[in-house]
């Protein structure tokens, strides 16, 4: 369990898959290391993830699990040799076979006897062993999304896929599976890639993350990096709301309608600052705005202000705990220096 | 939607829409006579046939010319036909029934579905032997059941009686079509007449054991599978033999200088003879015009041209016999009513099943 | 409504068993009469196993793979539905025939003949075959191609090869769509009437003929019958079942075609090689003997021409009249679900035994309206009854799932906004199913053109179609003239069977 190899992709590329291509790209999957890769529909995230799978073969680039090539230029060994485990977003349960049955299917090679033992381990685990006889159409959601894990998880593959996994679930549901589901991923000690549209999923479940938008990475990383250091507008996107202002060079800082921050490293045509709703804070000094709607959500009211800059007005909405002015009055605005993202525009 | 009106609407609708067809359809029978100049529209005749030779048609076409009686058709399987004007009852609109077996004949007459004719014309033109004695049928045209053998392994002396088929001089030799044909129904139901149960049991025995293989094909692919060698002998109707060695296939043609046409006795009194002969339908709406049917087939030059047309003998020995058939005409003819067929045909069928004769 | 319709299937059976239940004898022996059931039973199995087996290698092969023809053989495929199965047997019998000039060749010249006759219950069951296949052939693609690739890539993802996640997954989710095809091949073999009779193999139906045609007893045929009704029972509930438990893993979650694998040289040209086989066994091979031997025969063109018109006339109008009554049946199968399987039970039935039921409506028919017997228009409406009695299912199955794909709410908003459940009927739910409607129409064009038993019995005065002067001919023992009427009929029926299997190949999950 211990020298399980690392899956490394380099340059790979697919451009005329069924779903949106892939254009150059590397990828590092650590043995015990929850990957999450994050972008939206069309980003080509599934299609990466089927080249992995070998499912389909890259154009170009080449695909190892430790020393071994799996995929490159025009082939790939065969799913059923690469010692990876895919779980499908709708499961993908066999429906003539019953529970047992589908986690036995990938243990052909073992001994009947045996196959059936570590299934009914792998369901015990999985808080399941009392469904072993069950049909998979009388499963509640949940309760196949487990099977579908043991499913892949009984071949003790050395790299785990898994697309899209709680995109079933409702919502109510689906944290409470997602963090049960964390533990066991880790314990089994593969390397583990989940494929997701969903930015809270990613963030709560991923240990490296790496966002994929028109078959291209955006950024990689820990979550927390990619939370608060994005690299670009889109990348931040993924992560959450997010509004640009324009930000303008002025020697080492820029110059925004928020106030005056820190320019970064490096060069760039011109600049912009990000904006997370619950950074702004409304405060009783600072950047002089006017209330022109607000929205009540609970714990926070959504404030939407105008501010009149020298280069215009700009509007901005804003999460703020507490009392909040009134329409047509004024508020005043502040951001911490550490939370303001400047990156090229 | 489940109001009982609804489906009724539904089928008047199909109904409506035969009656459409029937607006368009109808005329084509018109047309086929008009260009002769037929005597005035003297009315029609409904016929049921069993026979199904293209020829027959060229045979009414020349009754409508003759008479400007237009003929109705529906061509099917006897006892189809049987079953149908069974179910049509008295509002059957059968004026006439023809058939290609005696055996059939006796069958719609014993179901009380002819009856009598009696035309003096019919009775002189037709031998006594090939009506039925109350008239309620005729025969028109004779075929004999005989023996097609090949000409290079058999002597025609040993094939010059049936028993020879059933002995053991052609065991593995002899080919013959299902227990299901008429014709060998007919055959059988003669044999019993003639010899009785026992002999005629210990003859279909015989011929069981004789098969070359397993019945199989018309009468046609008995004569040639003797020309391929498969087997010796073959039990054949008449025309069907004249069909290929005057036909337009050379190979078959060809098949016929090696396989020659026999025509076995039964007791010395000549060989088996089958008809086609038809009667009046006994709800026929149109009795006049049924018997004007019947006597033109009767006729001389009816009988000719089926001779001609399908290469049958005439039913009457006065009528000429034209070639091809003529080069096989003459032979004896076994002088058996042929309504004693068709009583028979049961137990034949018994008989032959139980012989293991598929 | 529903159960209007469905009464006019069902009372031609109503008819059989009432005939079953009345006096007469026929000197059948038992032995015989158990070697016919034997028989038939010998031959619906060769039927289902040689079906399935024909039909799934030909489905696994167009849907899965990929080499050289694929995409037009997936449709040439079905082109055997065009030819009628005694079209098969003539070519067959006379190509084969011992005494024919192939055989005489081979046996001159290669020192062998071939092992088994065309004219026995082998020959009968390959021929079969080779006309039925295309029904499990259909079946077959239709499910696998609904089939998400998911299932099988999950198998390969488990260690499974290629052959086993065929066997072990994708062939047990398609049995439902397997069986289904099997039963349908089945049921047509049972009905079959024209090729068994000129192969001279004694089925139940022989027995069913002799009879009625040797012993002259009605009733006794349709004592014998009864025992084919339950059969064909059986089969019409096995291919529900199928029906019913396909529904449950189709068209849920995301749809993704199967990838179709790549097949090396020699593979790839065995898998053409085998489609084309099919195809050429199944129609080109026996329609192409027949047109060489009919070459030397001048037709009747007249004649010809009365009976293709005839054909295609009485197909268009049986078409029409079975499909709005197959429609009220399915507008009304949701209320009545009975109804609708008993009405079904007509397209297994053998034609002889149709034959004997139908007289019943028939005679009732001939005495309640007096002169209608020889009334030209009755006689076309009762055969397009007939036609509609035996192909009611066969139009059934297309117009209900083309129904059950409109939405409940839309039927629903209609209502609410104030149009009758007939009006709904009309407005919403039949425009939305036109496709169906359409398809179940060719469908049944199709059966009709290749009618034998019915027609022979109900026609009214003057009226062959071609599939009776065929039958006519072969029956006077001329093949080469027979040729004419099948290659046309065959001809005839090929543009529609096109339409129909060319729409099936194009179609997908969720469209309509």
């Amino acid at each position: 369990m211990t020298d399980r190899p690392t899956l490394t992709a380099t340059g790979l590329a697919r451009r005329y898959g069924r779903d949106a291509g892939v254009h150059v790209v590397d990828l590092t999957l650590v043995p015990g290391q929850v990957t999450a890769l994050l972008g939206p529909s069309g980003s080509g995230k599934s299609t990466l993830l089927r080249l992995i799978a070998g499912l389909e073969a890259p154009d170009a680039g080449e695909i190892r699990l430790g020393e071994t090539v799996l995929s490159w230029p025009g082939q790939t060994v065969p799913p059923e040799h690469r010692g990876i485990g895919l779980m499908f977003q709708e499961h993908a349960l066999f429906p003539h076979k019953t529970v047992l049955g589908n986690v036995t299917f990938g243990l052909s090679h073992l001994p009947r006897a045996e196959a059936r033992d570590r299934a009914l381990d792998l369901l015990r685990s999985l808080r399941l062993e009392d469904r072993a006889k069950a049909w998979p159409s009388t499963l509640s959601g949940g309760e196949q999304q487990r099977v579908a894990l043991a499913r892949a998880l009984a071949r003790e593959p050395a790299v785990l896929l898994m697309d899209e996994p709680f995109s079933g679930l409702d919502a109510s549901l689906r944290a409470e599976v997602r963090d049960a589901l964390t533990p066991a991923l880790r314990a089994a000690g593969a390397a583990v890639l989940i494929v997701t549209h969903d930015a809270e999923d990613a963030l709560a479940m991923a240990d490296h993350l790496v966002l994929l938008d028109q078959g291209e990475v955006l950024q990689a990383g820990t979550p927390e990096a990619c939370y608060l250091r994005p690299v670009s507008l889109a990348a931040a996107r993924m992560l959450g709301p997010v509004e640009a202002l324009p930000a303008r060079v002025d020697g080492d800082a820029v110059a925004t309608p928020l106030g005056r921050f820190a320019k970064p490293e490096g060069e760039a045509t011109g600049w912009q600052l990000l904006v997370r709703p619950g950074d702004v804070r409304l405060a009783d000094q600072g950047v002089a705005a006017t209330v022109v709607a607000r929205r009540f959500a609970g714990n926070v009211t959504d404030v939407t202000v105008v501010m009149i800059g020298p280069d215009g007005e700009h509007r901005l909405t804003v999460s703020h705990a507490g009392p909040v002015p009134a329409i047509g009055q004024p508020a005043f605005l502040a951001l911490a220096p550490d939370r303001a993202l400047v990156v090229p525009a | 939607m489940t109001k009982p009106f609804a489906s009724v609407r539904a089928l008047a609708g199909a109904f409506a829409l035969g009656l459409l067809v029937a607006a368009c359809g109808q005329p084509e029978s018109e047309t086929k006579t008009a260009d002769t100049a037929p005597p005035a529209d003297a009315g029609v005749v409904n016929l049921y046939t069993a026979r199904h030779y293209d020829s027959d048609l060229r045979l009414y076409e020349r009754f409508t010319e003759l008479t400007g009686i237009r003929v109705n058709r529906i061509e099917g399987n006897p006892d189809t036909l049987i079953a149908r004007m069974q179910s049509e009852g008295e509002a059957s609109p059968a004026d006439v029934f023809v058939a290609a077996d005696a055996g059939a004949l006796w069958r719609v007459q014993d179901a009380g579905l002819f009856q009598p004719a009696n035309s003096t014309m019919l009775q002189e033109a037709i031998p006594a032997n090939l009506r039925e004695p109350g008239g309620h049928w005729y025969g028109f045209s004779r075929r004999a059941r005989i023996v097609a053998y090949d000409a290079a392994k058999v002597r025609p002396e040993e094939v010059d009686t049936y028993e020879e088929l059933a002995s053991p001089r052609f065991r593995g030799k002899l080919c013959v079509r299902s227990s299901d044909s008429v014709y060998n129904l007919s055959l059988v139901g003669a044999l019993i007449e003639v010899w009785g149960e026992a002999k005629t049991r210990a003859w279909v025995e015989g011929i069981v054991a004789n098969m070359a293989r397993q019945p199989e094909g018309g009468d046609r692919d008995q004569i040639r599978a003797v020309g391929a060698g498969i087997c010796e002998v073959a039990i054949t109707n008449s025309y069907y033999y004249i069909r290929l060695a005057s036909g337009e296939d050379a190979g078959d043609r060809e098949i016929t200088e090696r396989v020659k046409l026999a025509f076995p006795s039964l007791d010395g009194r000549g060989a088996h003879v089958n008809i086609s002969g038809g009667g009046v339908a006994a709800n026929a709406p149109n009795f006049d015009n049924a018997v004007k049917l019947l006597e033109f087939l009767a006729s001389p030059e009816a009988q000719s041209l089926v001779a001609e047309y399908n290469n049958e003998y005439p039913a009457s020995p006065s009528v000429t016999v034209p070639a091809p058939v003529s080069a096989y005409a003459p032979f004896e003819a076994h002088p058996m009513s042929v309504a004693r067929y068709g009583p028979r045909q049961a137990a034949a069928q018994a008989m032959m099943s139980q012989a293991g004769w598929r | 409504m529903g159960l209007g319709a469905a009464l006019v299937a069902i009372l031609p059976l109503i008819g059989v068993v009432a005939t079953a239940l009345g006096d007469g004898q026929a000197d059948i022996a038992l032995s015989d009469l158990s070697r016919y059931a034997l028989t038939s039973v010998a031959l619906s199995a060769q039927v289902a196993v040689l079906t399935a087996v024909l039909g799934v290698t030909a489905a696994w092969l167009v849907v899965g793979h990929d080499f050289p023809g694929r995409r037009w053989l997936s449709w040439a495929l079905a082109l055997p539905l065009a030819a009628p199965a005694f079209a098969l047997a003539y070519g067959y019998a006379d190509l084969f025939d011992a005494a024919g000039d192939l055989r005489i060749w081979m046996r001159g010249t290669l020192g062998v003949d071939m092992p088994f006759e065309m004219r026995s219950l082998g020959g009968a069951g390959l021929i079969l075959s080779l006309a039925f296949y295309p029904y499990v052939y259909l079946a077959m693609r239709a499910a696998l191609l609904n089939q998400s690739s998911q299932a099988i890539e999950a198998a390969r993802m488990l260690g499974a090869s290629p052959a086993r996640a065929f066997f072990q997954v994708a062939l047990p989710m398609a049995r439902p769509a397997l069986a289904a095809g099997v039963a349908l091949a089945v049921m047509e073999t049972l009905a079959d009437y024209g090729a068994v009779q000129f192969l001279g193999v004694q089925t139940l139906t022989t027995g069913v003929v002799r009879a009625w045609f040797v012993f002259g007893s009605v009733e006794a045929a349709a004592r014998i019958a009864l025992p084919l009704l339950a059969f064909a029972a059986v089969l019409m509930w096995i291919e529900r079942m199928g029906r019913s438990g396909a529904d449950h893993d189709s068209g849920r979650g995301r749809w993704r075609p199967l990838t179709l694998q790549p097949l090396p040289p020699v593979k790839a040209a065995l898998a053409t090689g085998f489609c084309l086989m099919l195809v050429g066994l199944g129609l080109v091979l026996p329609l192409g003997w027949m047109a060489h031997t009919m070459i030397d025969i001048t037709p009747e063109w007249p004649r010809l021409i009365a009976a293709a018109r005839h054909s295609v006339g009485l197909a268009v109008i049986a078409a029409l009249v079975t499909v709005a009554l197959a429609a009220l049946l399915a507008l009304g199968s949701t209320r009545h679900p009975l109804a609708a399987r008993i009405a079904s039970l007509g397209y297994a039935t053998p034609g002889a035994v149709m034959a004997i039921g139908l007289l019943i409506p028939a005679a009732v028919l001939w005495r309640l309206v007096p002169g209608s017997v020889g009334g030209f228009g009755m006689g076309i409406a009762l055969l397009i009854y007939a036609y509609a009695a035996r192909l009611m299912a066969a139009a059934f199955e297309p117009i209900e799932a083309g129904l059950t794909r409109v939405t409940p709410s839309v039927v629903q908003a209609s209502r609410m906004l104030g149009r009758s459940e007939t009006g709904t009927a009309w407005a919403i739910q039949l425009p939305l199913a036109r496709g169906a409607l359409f398809t179940a129409a060719l469908v049944v064009f199709v059966d009709v053109m290749k009618e034998l038993p019915a027609t022979l019995m109900l026609r009214p005065f003057n009226v062959d179609t071609l599939a009776v002067m065929a039958d006519n001919y072969a029956r006077d023992e001329r093949l080469a003239n027979a040729g004419w009427p099948t290659l046309l009929l065959v001809l005839l029926a090929l543009p529609a069977v096109l339409w129909l299997t060319r729409k099936i190949s194009t179609s997908r999950p969720g469209e309509p």
